[in-house]
């Protein structure tokens, strides 16, 4: 490889963030911060585009000695998996970028954070090693903080404490997991290969069983799934609009990709032991996310319960996909479908997120009762509400309905009862989604909501390219999907490898 | 391998040591008579001391491991190890005592003290006999004592002087004891000679005695339950005195811990890997549970030093169990003192410009002082073990040495302080960046003297680049840790 073009895409970012502070005027910083994240962007889709999808291997890698004394590597590539989430992350962060262009208070810092977060985020996808992976993960936590307590809203601080705390607890509960893999591996050493390859928790034993839990607590409170979940809905109510859309677009992932990438081929027979638990957990979770969404009033906080929906319906994916008695089509189809969800939810509720932002910056309210009749206010808005809201449940031809269908279709022969409650989930979603519509699009248009702005070429600029890609998502699944599976199914990391191959 | 190379080699080794107390000699008297427009010299005398010192010890990390002065004093790779980080902290608050103290009284006296406290550090860490490890605990006594006390006028300087004087006393009194039991069971004050006798003793005398000498050891450790003094002594002293205190003479406490533990008690004698297990757990338990409520910055910071005690202590009680163990330690420790030590002079900047250390007060600092500030956000974001921060790489040795040595329950103990620690160090940087200024908003904020700066700076580099780029340090200290038992052992 001439050009490492992993770390450019991962280190790019902070360039960006340490040129803000060599710019004095301020409004060149905008253009720092989106020109450096469009770059990234341009980057990722260069590296797409010289990718060979149909291999499944690792690819793009780079190696260096980091800290050999501890046996930890500056060990680098992409695969199947996650490509298209770094492509996710390049993209989430620009657009969010993009839509915080007239941001007023301390820009200069607001940017800077995003840039910061963008390399932990860019990181956390492109690394084979452990260590380095936690750096990036926790990398990506710290500038939210930042993010959510300075720039949000009323109860920012709180929120941001409760934020902090929730992800520090789990991200210390996986550190004891990776550090216990370390230790089992002999030679010691972080490299995910490797450790796979050497398979130090075989079996279902005390070992393997808390080395499951510590990644169930730290990847469980990043998803989050239903008892770890409570800091979601506060951080997002809370958060400013593209903090939101980076943090449900981009940080819960961390969360699913973790369960893909390290759990499941680490700890394989005891996460398969536990599969039905954490199916039931995973259901219950999705059901209870659209239920407590129904219930809202605050329209922000009504996506951010759905997004605790929709990661339910990735734990069961993954969950199916460690049940080792499984036959590979069904295990596979769910870790593509878990896989593919992650993707999909990240461009759906990026987008609802910031759709309800923009309501939320020309009413100056979220307050569902307070809101009808907007469709007739802002026509072009509404109907942009519409679809993602018809996205977001998983109407077919659109990104979820292809994700869904696989996670469904590989349940359904080895537990029918979790995807029957899965579909229930699916129902109170419709069902809670088109009722917000009706009462915020329809109905009688009070005086003060007539002649609000319509949107602005900057906010479709926005929306568009999100638009375009859950429709492609929807209508030609096929070469996403090839992509996941070809990872999955590759020796030595992909997942399901240590199972399928292994057996 | 008492003797060996006769007494010109003997002095030879001993040369970092012979030029801090020369210059420390030197000094208290000369920096008593120096104009008051003149004392800065002192500083800069005590600097370039501490600089040759510094090229003497770098030089001694070649030398054969031996230990010389008819076997009481060792001169090996982790000793020297320690002497580099007396230097370097001794070095990095010289710093900031230098404008902390201008117009003071007594401003010419502190550097050679320091130095003094320096030596007893140096000494402490590399003595092989039970008089001399008394010796040398009983000099950084004195010279904390009259560090803390200095400033005679004021009131809390006073107290907290007499504090920690009296918890010594009592502490120094038992450590004694103890020792005076170890020589009744063995015949003997060496650490190595100890070892061959003490397996033969009856067990109940060694533990008994283990214990008392360990309670000695953990007044300088601020190890719980001998941490009392350290609250109330650091709120009263000068700001970079206490962050002296929280770093020199806890990493000297250490150093002679493991090396009695290891050296004196082989094979585990009377299980002290797992007592040293526990009293971490309950250390860093303690100073992370009282650290919650703490107005005071300077408060807040000791009980978070107690708390980050119970981490040290973990590399200790491992350090038999497993490699990662000593090296874990020794690597903890220099982390520990970049952002510790950055931490209270962060602090002391900001202290310096508010007049007081209340965490109420530092609100909207981030703006106003936005180089101390951020400095003390690294820090703390450092001791609460974030990546890509020194404090993190040395967690995680730290919790492989807890797993490794079979201590899964210690690991997560410590897996717990850890994320408990973050409600309290939020506190100080909520404040800082998400609080809007109280007050008058208008104040117009002198800059940071810049030996401040420059010392801060290097805490601060230091605090990144160790978690960035650690793989230089962990090999020091790897190297540091893997010749300690080879040079002691005969």
């Amino acid at each position: 490889m001439l050009v490492p073009l992993l770390t450019l895409i991962i280190f790019l970012p902070l360039v960006g963030a340490l040129a803000l502070y060599l710019v004095p005027n301020r409004n060149a910083w905008r253009w720092v911060a989106v020109g450096t994240a469009g770059i990234v962007l341009a980057l990722g889709i260069v590296l797409a585009a010289l990718f060979n999808w149909s291999s499944g291997a690792p690819q793009f890698e780079e190696r260096v000695d980091w800290i050999p004394s501890l046996g930890a590597s500056y060990h680098l590539a992409i695969d199947g998996l996650s490509l298209p989430l770094l492509l996710l992350s390049a993209l989430l962060t620009l657009l969010a970028l993009i839509f915080s262009w007239n941001q007023e208070q301390r820009p200069r810092e607001f940017f800077a954070l995003f840039l910061v977060m963008e390399t932990g985020l860019n990181g956390v996808f492109s690394t084979f090693d452990l260590l380095l992976f936690y750096v990036f993960f926790e990398l990506a936590l710290v500038p939210m903080y930042f993010i959510i307590g300075v720039w949000g809203h009323e109860r920012r601080v709180e929120a941001a404490l409760k934020f902090f705390i929730y992800t520090r607890v789990g991200s210390l509960a996986m550190l004891l997991s990776i550090l216990a893999l370390y230790l089992g591996t002999n030679p010691r050493t972080f490299d995910l290969p490797a450790i796979i390859a050497a398979r130090p928790y075989v079996g279902t034993g005390l070992g393997a069983t808390l080395v499951l839990l510590g990644f169930l607590i730290g990847f469980g409170i990043k998803l989050p799934v239903v008892p770890l979940h409570s800091w979601l809905p506060d951080a997002h109510t809370e958060a400013p609009t593209a903090g939101s859309v980076v943090l449900a677009g981009l940080l819960l992932k961390l969360g699913g990709y973790g369960f893909l990438r390290l759990a499941l081929p680490t700890v394989p027979d005891a996460f398969s032991a536990w599969a039905w638990p954490i199916a039931a957990l995973a259901v219950f979770s999705a059901i209870y996310g659209a239920v407590v969404a129904m219930g809202q009033r605050d329209l922000k906080r009504l996506v951010a319960f759905t997004s605790i929906n929709h990661m339910g319906y990735v734990l069961l994916g993954v969950a199916v996909a460690a049940a080792s008695w499984a036959s590979p089509a069904d295990r596979t189809a769910a870790a593509s479908g878990a896989s593919y969800q992650l993707i999909a939810h990240g461009l759906v509720t990026g987008g609802l997120f910031l759709l309800v932002g923009m309501l939320s910056e020309r009413t100056g309210t979220r307050d569902i009762p307070r809101l009808s009749g907007i469709w007739a206010a802002l026509p072009l808005y509404g109907s942009i509400l519409v679809f993602m809201m018809f996205a977001s449940f998983g109407l077919p031809a659109l990104a979820h309905f292809a994700a869904e269908v696989q996670i469904v279709l590989g349940t359904l022969g080895i537990y029918a009862w979790a995807a029957v409650g899965m579909l229930v989930g699916v129902l109170v979603t419709t069902a809670m989604f088109l009722w917000t519509l009706q009462r915020v699009l329809l109905g009688k248009l009070p005086d003060e909501w007539r002649g609000l702005p319509r949107l602005n070429a900057r906010e479709l600029a926005v929306l568009l390219p999100l638009i375009l890609l859950i429709v492609l998502l929807g209508i030609a699944p096929g070469p996403l999907v090839g992509a996941f599976e070809g990872a999955l199914r590759s020796m030595p990391v992909g997942p399901l490898a240590a199972l399928i191959v292994g057996r | 391998m008492t003797g060996t190379g006769g007494m010109g080699m003997e002095l030879w080794a001993i040369v970092p040591e012979l030029i801090l107390a020369g210059l420390a000699l030197l000094l208290l008297p000369l920096g008593a008579l120096l104009p008051p427009t003149r004392k800065g010299l002192a500083t800069w005398a005590a600097l370039i001391g501490l600089g040759a010192a510094a090229v003497a010890s770098v030089y001694m990390l070649t030398l054969q491991p031996q230990a010389i002065f008819l076997g009481t004093y060792a001169v090996d790779p982790f000793a020297v190890y320690f002497k580099l980080f007396a230097i370097l902290a001794t070095g990095l608050v010289l710093l900031a005592t230098h404008s902390h103290f201008e117009g003071r009284p007594h401003a010419g006296e502190v550097p050679a003290i320091l130095l003094l406290t320096c030596l007893g550090i140096v000494g402490l860490s590399a003595s092989q006999d039970l008089t001399l490890i008394a010796l040398f605990i009983q000099l950084i006594t004195v010279g904390s004592y009259i560090l803390v006390g200095i400033a005679k006028g004021n009131r809390l300087a006073t107290e907290a002087a007499l504090k920690l004087f009296l918890f010594s006393a009592s502490a120094g009194a038992v450590m004694i004891y103890g020792m005076t039991l170890l020589f009744g069971l063995t015949g003997t004050l060496r650490l190595p000679e100890l070892a061959s006798r003490l397996p033969t003793a009856p067990l109940v005398t060694v533990l008994v005695a283990l214990g008392l000498v360990i309670a000695g050891y953990g007044f300088k450790i601020t190890l719980v339950p001998f941490h009392a003094w350290a609250p109330d002594t650091y709120q009263g002293a000068p700001t970079p005195i206490a962050g002296y205190l929280s770093v020199g003479p806890k990493a000297a406490g250490l150093a002679v811990l493991l090396r009695t533990l290891l050296v004196s008690f082989p094979g585990e004698l009377g299980d002290w890997p797992l007592l040293l297990a526990i009293l971490a757990a309950v250390t860093m338990t303690v100073g992370n549970l009282f650290a919650m409520r703490q107005a005071s910055a300077k408060r807040l910071l000791a009980y978070s030093s107690i708390g980050q005690a119970g981490y040290l202590l973990v590399g200790v009680a491992a350090a038999g169990r497993d490699p990662l163990g000593t090296p874990g330690l020794l690597f903890y420790l220099a982390i520990y003192l970049f952002m510790n030590l950055g931490a209270f002079l962060a602090v002391d900047a900001i202290e310096r410009q508010t007049g007081s250390d209340d965490i109420r007060g530092f609100a909207g600092l981030g703006r106003q002082l936005p180089f101390s500030a951020a400095l003390l956000a690294l820090c703390l974001l450092s001791l609460a073990g974030f990546p890509p921060l020194g404090g993190f790489v040395g967690k995680t040795m730290l919790f492989g040495a807890a797993l490794g040595a079979g201590w899964s329950w210690l690991a997560v103990v410590m897996a717990g302080n850890v994320a408990l620690s973050l409600f309290y160090y939020v506190r100080v940087l909520e404040p800082l960046y998400l609080r809007a200024p109280a007050g008058n908003i208008n104040v117009r904020f002198v800059p940071e003297p810049v030996a401040l700066r420059i010392s801060l700076f290097v805490l601060g580099v230091g605090t990144l680049v160790s978690g960035v780029l650690p793989q230089v340090w962990v090999a020091l200290a790897v190297h540091a840790s893997t010749l300690l038992s080879g040079g002691t052992a005969r």
